[in-house]
């Protein structure tokens, strides 16, 4: 009876190998391929997964094109840029920071004082504040008249809310159980196919982050996804209006799925020969 | 009688008109004294302190200025360590050699300085792009700091490794200053007037408010503002040409991204070879043009007074859309509501029309 453990062992390790959705998502370790399409370029993004890491890198080698490095526990992201041999810290969002009004930014890391602090419920968040009244000389008394109001707060703009809609409808996408999502906002609809058997989605960073003005629908899905724990394996936006034939605006597709363990622990971390520039304040 | 009274006259002339009259001419016979000094000293002639080599540290306020070109082969060329200077660069240039650039052009240290002045010069490395990556010899950064009420006008800067001209404190202004070829932002002040940035590895031009100025980069924003970007034009290859709260007579143009994203946009024109042309919440009187299947012009409520214009997506698109102009080989116009609207190419897809056909 003892030999019978190990091989026990063995058959449930082979099984978990072979079907993905018997390993917990945050068990995932290895790459993930995937084609983002905008437009008439198509780019390549490859998603690596160490034990408490992820990098996203572009696949293609004609420009240096920025990395990404998040660290799973806190979300801390690392922005590479090979064009300069340089790499930027961002900081982690807050948790319990409110979520920002659809359609508005995010905000960042608050450096600089003129920005208030977020609302949940009025609109920007990194408008610039009141000014500061001048001081009258003294000896001179103020004028009666009405008092000065304060700076009425922005009123919140009614903006139609993105919500990710789960519909009933599943398949099974190189291995892994997705589920359907709906996401439409203004004559615009985006089918999303996602899982939760691994780990969340991160959107690629060329840069430091959206600052100002409104997003878009492709600025947010990803978000949206990563508040859910999902990785989506396709996602297509179109126009409602126009017919199926009609051009896709934005497409993004899993092409390879490849569990491996990933040994080289340098691409967690900014090569030695980079130095550190400091991140913007928002 | 008659010949008495003129006679009489000329004689109280003559007294009263010393130069007519002899009878008072003798002044005081005492010699005066010695001529007083009339050369300045150096300090009366140029106040001002000379650098004629580098490295140089500024430790006292006071008024600086360059006698010549200044040049190190490592770390920092000049520092300023105090409050109230003025540095002129006179014309010249401070460049580096360094060849794995660490040092900064001017660098404004002891945060936060303030009142600083530096005009009128040259900051030169000898970082170049190669295809995307800038590598070279050079300063890390033309001038660097966080200081308030400061003031760098009239400067250039040109190849450096990471950024021209960086002052993230408050009241910091940036004028009449070119910067070119730098790998990551060109200029990040709080107010930029009359810049012209080209040839970033990162955004080009990042500030609270710019005016009149110019932000090129490829894979970086060309112009990104908290506020508002006025008079600006911003080109960008991989993202948003221009991205600011407001806009105003401004130009975004980008390969990849939105050509022109606000809040509120006014006279101005987004261009987008693949994203949506111009991208915003309020829009009056602009042009928003994708040559390929995004939206020309996508405004979150109404668009006055607009065009937009699809190569295969939808032209323009608004919640209302007045006095609107659209054209696509697809959807012309999008919108709720539509108020004397025209498509000159395609079809309008607009639930409440008023005033048109």
């Amino acid at each position: 009876m003892k030999p019978l453990i190990p091989i026990r062992g063995a058959i449930l390790c082979f099984v978990s190998i072979l079907l993905p959705q018997f390993a917990s998502a945050h068990d995932f370790e290895g790459r993930i391929a995937a084609t983002f399409t905008h437009g008439p370029g198509v780019e390549t993004l490859v998603y690596t997964f160490g034990t408490n890491c992820l990098r996203i890198e572009r696949g293609e080698s004609n420009q240096p094109y920025p990395k990404n490095l998040v660290a799973a526990d806190t979300g801390a992201i690392t922005l590479l840029f090979p064009n300069n041999r340089s790499f930027v810290r961002l900081k982690p969002r807050d948790p319990n920071a409110p979520d920002a009004p659809p359609g508005f930014p995010v905000s960042g890391a608050t450096g600089r004082p003129m920005q208030p602090s977020p609302s949940r419920a009025v609109g920007p968040t990194n408008l610039p504040g009141m000014p500061e009244q001048p001081q009258l000389p003294a000896g001179v008394e103020p004028q009666v008249a009405a008092p000065v109001a304060a700076m009425p707060a922005m009123p919140p703009m009614p903006m139609e809310r993105m919500e990710l809609r789960a519909t009933k409808d599943t398949t099974n996408l190189l291995g892994y159980t997705c589920i359907r999502y709906e996401l439409s906002v203004r004559g615009e609809a985006m089918e999303i196919w996602a899982t939760d058997q691994l780990p969340p989605f991160e959107p690629y960073l060329q840069n430091q982050g959206h600052r100002f003005g409104p997003r878009m629908i492709e600025d947010q899905w990803g978000e949206l996804l990563k508040t859910k724990k999902l990785f989506p394996l396709l996602a297509v936006l179109k126009f409602e209006s126009q017919p199926p034939t009609a051009p896709e605006r934005l497409r993004f597709e899993v092409k390879s799925i490849t569990r491996e363990k990933i040994e080289d622990g340098a691409l967690f971390q900014p090569p030695p020969d980079y130095h550190e520039l400091p991140p913007m304040p928002f | 009688m008659k010949t008495t009274t003129p006679t009489l006259l000329l004689a109280l002339f003559a007294i009263f008109n010393s130069e007519l009259s002899t009878a008072f001419a003798q002044g005081s016979l005492t010699p005066p004294g010695a001529p007083a000094a009339t050369m300045k000293t150096l300090s009366q002639i140029e106040p001002r302190t000379p650098i004629s080599s580098a490295p140089f540290t500024i430790t006292s306020r006071g008024s600086y200025y360059l006698t010549t070109n200044l040049t190190v082969s490592s770390a920092t060329a000049i520092n300023i360590n105090t409050n109230d200077v003025t540095l002129d660069l006179n014309g010249f240039t401070i460049s580096s050699t360094e060849a794995n650039p660490l040092g900064i052009g001017i660098g404004i240290n002891n945060f936060p300085l303030r009142n600083i002045r530096i005009f009128n010069g040259h900051i030169r490395g000898s970082v170049t792009n190669n295809n995307g990556v800038y590598m070279g010899p050079g300063f890390a950064t033309g001038i660097a700091g966080a200081p308030e009420s400061t003031l760098i006008s009239h400067v250039t800067v040109t190849g450096c490794l990471n950024e021209g001209i960086s002052l993230s404190g408050e009241s910091t202004t940036v004028e009449s200053c070119t910067v070119q070829t730098v790998g990551h932002f060109g200029i990040w002040a709080a107010t930029v007037n009359d810049c012209s940035v080209i040839d970033c590895g990162n955004d080009a031009i990042i500030a609270d408010n710019a005016f009149n100025s110019r932000g090129e980069s490829y894979a970086g924003l060309g112009i990104s503002c908290l506020v508002s970007a006025m008079n600006c034009y911003g080109r960008s290859g991989s993202m948003a040409g221009i991205f600011a709260t407001m806009t105003q007579n401004c130009w975004g143009i980008s390969t990849n991204a939105v050509g022109l994203s606000a809040f509120t946009v006014q006279n101005s024109y987004g261009y987008s070879y693949t994203a949506a042309g111009l991208n915003a919440n309020n829009v009056q009187n602009c042009y928003g043009i994708c040559a390929g299947s995004d939206y020309g012009l996508y405004s979150a409520y109404t668009a006055i007074g607009c065009y937009g214009q699809s190569g295969t997506g939808i032209g323009l698109s608004a919640i209302v859309a007045n006095n609107c102009v659209g054209s696509s080989s697809g959807t012309a116009i999008q919108a709720t509501i539509g108020i004397g609207c025209y498509a000159v190419a395609g079809t309008n897809i607009i639930t409440n029309k008023y005033n048109m056909p």
